[in-house]
């Protein structure tokens, strides 16, 4: 019996253990909050990915607390389904090209993607930076760019820069906090002000069986306080005005 | 001598003719077909309706109601035509200039910078949209921005029209456009 005694007290500590780490929410959050996000908590357990595909998995009943979209879309459709409490607005951004550091493209402006037989990643249709991208090229005039170029559609934004910093490809269309994360690898080509589509983040509590709730709405508070903005800021987002 | 007075006068005077030439006063012109653009034809939508959300900006603020009142109208119809793709009021915020509200030339002259610019574009859109529709929106807009032109030009002194108007393009002229903007919470970093 003494002999077990220490293997007990193991067992108990283990098993405290997977407690202590559920002590923060599930957080499926866009892939562009991917260094925002566990700057500002680092307590909860997160999955990054498009938001359109975190909406589809909460829809199948995933272990979300809480879901952050890209687009108000996303949030606002899990929200009238009666899976999410009403989101809020939490954080703006821009999009922007972004080339390798060398850019072997020779890319000066957006215009320059006029020329075509470039390598261009942009977000398949349905992701939020798809929808965005697409959106900001029909607004300059550019849509011909999707076709007179080689582009490679991504399923999230990580993507995107991932193949542009690696000199995959020669540009590509993602947020202004992705370029700052990459940069080093990359360089940011700002577009015109005057087409940007307007880059709204939400976030929500996921309404489920077992969710927990007041994990949920502590995360809701920490990232709309004056410290979460502060770090949000950091990373390069814009701030809405304080609801 | 150019006055702020008479500068007022030549934008009401503007906002009486443009009226007449854009609002449908009658059953014939209330049946025009409505806009549906056709893939980059939303460009030149988008561009003009920033562009006329500066310029409904700059006739609030120096007070000429008449004009004011068309812009608005300018800017509901080319809302209207975006549809969904409409840029939400408080997607962007008009930062026109303080300095160019300092003497009544300078104040003239960003009119007319604005203006200049609207027309530009509109008759580059005329020219490359593809809906019938859009074309003939933004047709009405660029015969009333014109007649705003000059107007302008009027009260600066100079001669009302100055011969053929030249197209612009969209790349020269956000350029312009983009000194006078500020998006809503752009981030700074």
């Amino acid at each position: 019996m003494r002999r077990l005694i220490p293997l007990l007290a193991t067992l108990a500590v283990v098993a405290a253990v997977p407690a202590a780490a559920h002590a923060g929410p599930t957080v499926y959050a866009a892939a562009s909050l991917r260094d925002a996000f566990p700057a500002l908590d680092g307590s909860a357990t997160y999955s990054f990915a498009g938001s359109n595909t975190l909406q589809t998995q909460i829809e199948r009943g995933a272990p979300a607390d809480v879901f952050a979209s890209a687009s108000p879309a996303e949030a606002q459709a899990l929200f009238h389904e009666g899976r999410c409490s009403r989101p809020v607005t939490f954080a703006t951004n821009i999009l922007v090209v972004l080339v390798p550091r060398d850019n072997p493209g020779g890319i000066r402006s957006v215009y320059s993607l006029r020329g075509g037989g470039k390598r261009l990643a942009i977000g398949t249709a349905g992701v939020p930076i798809g929808n965005y991208t697409r959106l900001l090229l029909r607004r300059l005039g550019l849509s011909s760019v999707l076709t007179s170029n080689i582009v490679s559609q991504e399923k999230d934004v990580a993507s995107v820069s991932a193949k542009v910093a690696l000199g995959s490809a020669d540009a590509g269309f993602v947020y202004h906090t992705d370029a700052l994360a990459t940069r080093g690898r990359t360089r940011e080509i700002r577009v015109p002000k005057w087409a940007q589509p307007a880059v709204r983040y939400q976030l929500c509590a996921v309404k489920r069986d077992g969710a927990d709730t007041s994990a949920a709405q502590a995360f809701i508070r920490k990232v709309t306080s004056t410290a979460g903005r502060r770090v949000l800021a950091r990373s390069g987002f814009g701030l809405p005005p304080r609801g | 001598m150019l006055t702020r007075g008479g500068f007022l006068r030549a934008g009401a005077v503007a906002g009486a003719a443009g009226v007449g030439g854009l609002l449908p006063v009658t059953a014939a012109r209330a049946r025009l077909p409505a806009p549906t653009p056709v893939a980059d034809d939303a460009a030149f939508l988008q561009f003009t309706v920033i562009a006329e959300r500066g310029s409904l900006a700059y006739y609030r603020r120096i007070g000429s109601k008449a004009a004011a009142r068309q812009k608005a109208e300018h800017v509901r119809r080319l809302t209207a035509a975006l549809g969904a793709d409409a840029p939400a009021t408080d997607d962007f915020a008009i930062a026109l200039p303080a300095r160019a509200f300092a003497t009544p030339t300078a104040t003239i002259a960003l009119g007319m910078r604005l203006e200049a610019l609207l027309v530009g574009v509109l008759l580059s859109g005329v020219t490359s949209t593809v809906d019938g529709a859009t074309r003939l929106l933004l047709g009405r807009l660029l015969a009333n921005d014109a007649q705003h032109l000059a107007d302008l030009r009027h009260a600066a002194g100079q001669p009302a029209a100055q011969g053929l108007a030249v197209p612009l393009e969209l790349e020269a002229a956000g350029t312009e456009l983009d000194r006078l903007l500020k998006t809503t919470n752009y981030p700074t970093a």
